[in-house]
């Protein structure tokens, strides 16, 4: 039975959702910045094994970074069975602002799964990655937490996957 | 003795003259390229043989690498130019966008001047001539008629989404022509329009109310009627039918009907009869059926009103001469028979008003498109009774026998044709 979620990319602007994204879908990275004008609507079919067989269709609506939380990204996120908070390692601003998207979409889904991305992990030395205190905000949030990187692909599939898992797994058991 | 710093002078000539001669020569080349590179007009004569067929071949065999390269100083230029010599600018392209757009007029023209002869071609001369005569009837020119359906309403898909997710709750589609090159991606971007335009045009602090019917993109039109907790988009090109969104409403109702009496499969598979209903309710061409031109009389009808009624009296006259006794026979019937509509509508009628669907449709609780519908779906084809009328849309239709009535419910009455008592 193929299944269809909704997922939405959330975060500040110029954090990566959209690299994100593309990497993802496409396995490339654009170097180039280019902001993203109210939302860009991509699809990706994967075949999961874990909790059970099925081909899962992931909808993703990559949403403008940055929006404040107005009856139009209200209406985007409606819906929604899942997100992808995205936020900048580098950029602690970004960081804390994420406890803020994630209170914003809970209102509009309240039972949706959610999962952070700590993106560019790959600008950050190997020291500075150790140093960061992913537990403290594991807990403030209450999400899990990947840390990723668009440029180089690290861990970006592994943090689409686990929210389609998460999913599949909410809907087998309802 | 000979001076030798002379002798030497006088070698040098001869073995330098002609090297000196070529210097000269190459120093008066230079001269004569810089003189013409320093002069744009110049300069310009030199390089415009040769730059065309560079650009040319270069543009054959890398056109995207020539079209990257052109692009932005083209259109700083072009831009430039716009800003500060419009009318120059404007000058210079009519000659080529005149032409340009003159022949695409000329190309849509004669794709409709075929599109008319291939439907004159193919109605018979008796139906043009009824199809002629009843437009003159109705006030409208013959020429519209034809007009009308040289550009008819072709379906391409219809689809049931989700009002929040815009993901497709089911579609079906003409082989070939989904909508869209990936119909999921069309459909949220579709939801995510919807959103945008009802956001957009709620007034502050109201609850939405902008609801967007329509779309237009190139020859696709998208129609558009909201649901509860889904919205239904019929996609096609050319002209829609009028009837267009009563038929979606009506659609809403029998997705009601499949959702809310647990026939949408628990593997999220739609009832059969309902992929049914979607094709062929909007999936197949139908016959145009135009509206007449406002304003104009209807002079037709009055005239022909006017002759049946001369006939009639005439042979209730004739009769009344000939045979009195066919009076009885002859009146009652014709009366009943010409004049049903002027009779019988009221609500409720005095007399049940057979009748035939049209269209396979869900019978709703009340004479209104977002009236509940009853569950029950009456295939098209089915023999009914109008029972009473609401305004000149709705009819209340009994089911199955005009003697003991089980009343189903409301439809539209440009689902019902009448049938003789």
């Amino acid at each position: 039975m193929p299944y269809f979620f909704k997922i939405c990319l959330i975060g500040d602007f110029a954090v990566g959702k959209t690299s994100l994204a593309r990497r993802f879908l496409y396995n490339e990275y654009q170097a180039d910045y280019q902001a993203t004008i109210g939302v860009n609507i991509s699809k990706k079919e994967i075949h999961l094994t874990d909790p059970i067989p099925a081909q899962v269709t992931l909808v993703i609506w990559d949403l403008a970074g940055g929006e404040p939380f107005t009856p139009i990204v209200e209406a985007y996120y409606r819906g929604a069975a899942g997100a992808l908070f995205v936020a900048d390692i580098t950029r602690p601003a970004t960081v804390e602002h994420l406890s803020q998207y994630i209170e914003e979409f809970r209102l509009v889904n309240p039972d949706a799964e959610a999962v952070v991305l700590l993106n560019k992990v790959d600008l950050l030395s190997a020291h500075a990655v150790e140093a960061f205190d992913q537990e403290t905000l594991r807990e403030k949030l209450g999400t899990p937490i990947f840390l990723t990187s668009a440029r180089t692909g690290y861990n970006v599939e592994n943090a689409f996957l686990s929210l389609a898992r998460r999913l599949l797994e909410k809907t087998n058991h309802a | 003795m000979s001076d030798p710093k002379h002798e030497l002078e006088t070698l040098r000539e001869i073995l330098l003259a002609q090297d000196r001669e070529k210097l000269e020569a190459l120093r008066e080349e230079v001269e004569r390229l810089k003189a013409k590179i320093d002069n744009p007009e110049a300069f310009l004569q030199v390089i415009e043989p040769v730059i065309a067929e560079a650009l040319a071949q270069r543009t054959r065999t890398h056109p995207k690498e020539v079209a990257q390269a052109l692009a932005p100083i083209i259109s700083d230029a072009v831009r430039l130019q716009i800003r500060e010599n419009r009318d120059a600018f404007v000058s210079a392209m009519v000659p080529i966008m005149g032409p340009l757009i003159s022949r695409t007029v000329q190309e849509a023209i004669q794709a409709l001047a075929r599109r008319v002869d291939e439907q004159i071609r193919r109605a018979t001369s008796f139906q043009l001539l009824l199809k002629r005569w009843w437009a003159r009837l109705r006030g409208i020119p013959p020429e519209e008629i034809v007009l009308r359906e040289a550009l008819p309403w072709t379906p391409v898909s219809v689809l049931i989404i989700d009002n929040k997710s815009g993901i497709i709750l089911t579609q079906v589609y003409r082989e070939g022509e989904e909508f869209g090159k990936d119909p999921d991606l069309a459909a949220g971007l579709l939801t995510a329009i919807r959103n945008f335009a009802r956001e957009t045009f709620t007034q502050n602090g109201d609850t939405p109310q902008g609801t967007l019917y329509e779309l237009r993109v190139d020859s696709y039109t998208v129609l558009m009627e909201e649901g509860p907790g889904f919205y239904v988009a019929w996609v096609g090109i050319g002209v829609p039918p009028m009837n267009a969104h009563e038929r979606l409403q009506e659609l809403i109702g029998v997705v009601q009907t499949a959702t809310s009496t647990t026939l949408w499969t628990a593997n999220g598979e739609p009832p059969p009869f309902l992929m049914e209903f979607l094709e062929k309710e909007f999936l197949q061409e139908e016959e145009v059926v135009l509206e007449e031109s406002q304003g104009v009389p209807k002079v037709g009808i009055a005239l022909i009103t006017a002759a049946l009624a001369g006939i009639l009296l005439l042979c209730g006259w004739g009769a009344y001469r000939l045979a009195p006794k066919a009076v009885a026979h002859i009146l009652p019937t014709a009366v009943t028979y010409l004049t049903p509509t002027v009779e019988t509508y009221g609500m409720p009628l005095a007399e049940p008003l057979p009748a035939v669907l049209t269209r396979s449709t869900a019978p709703r609780t009340a004479p209104d498109p977002r009236a509940q519908p009853l569950g029950t779906i009456l295939p098209s084809g089915t023999n009914v009774y109008i029972v009473a009328e609401y305004r000149d849309t709705w009819a209340q239709i009994a089911y199955p026998t005009a003697e003991h009535p089980r009343i189903v419910g409301w439809v539209p009455k440009s689902m019902l044709k009448p049938q003789a008592p």
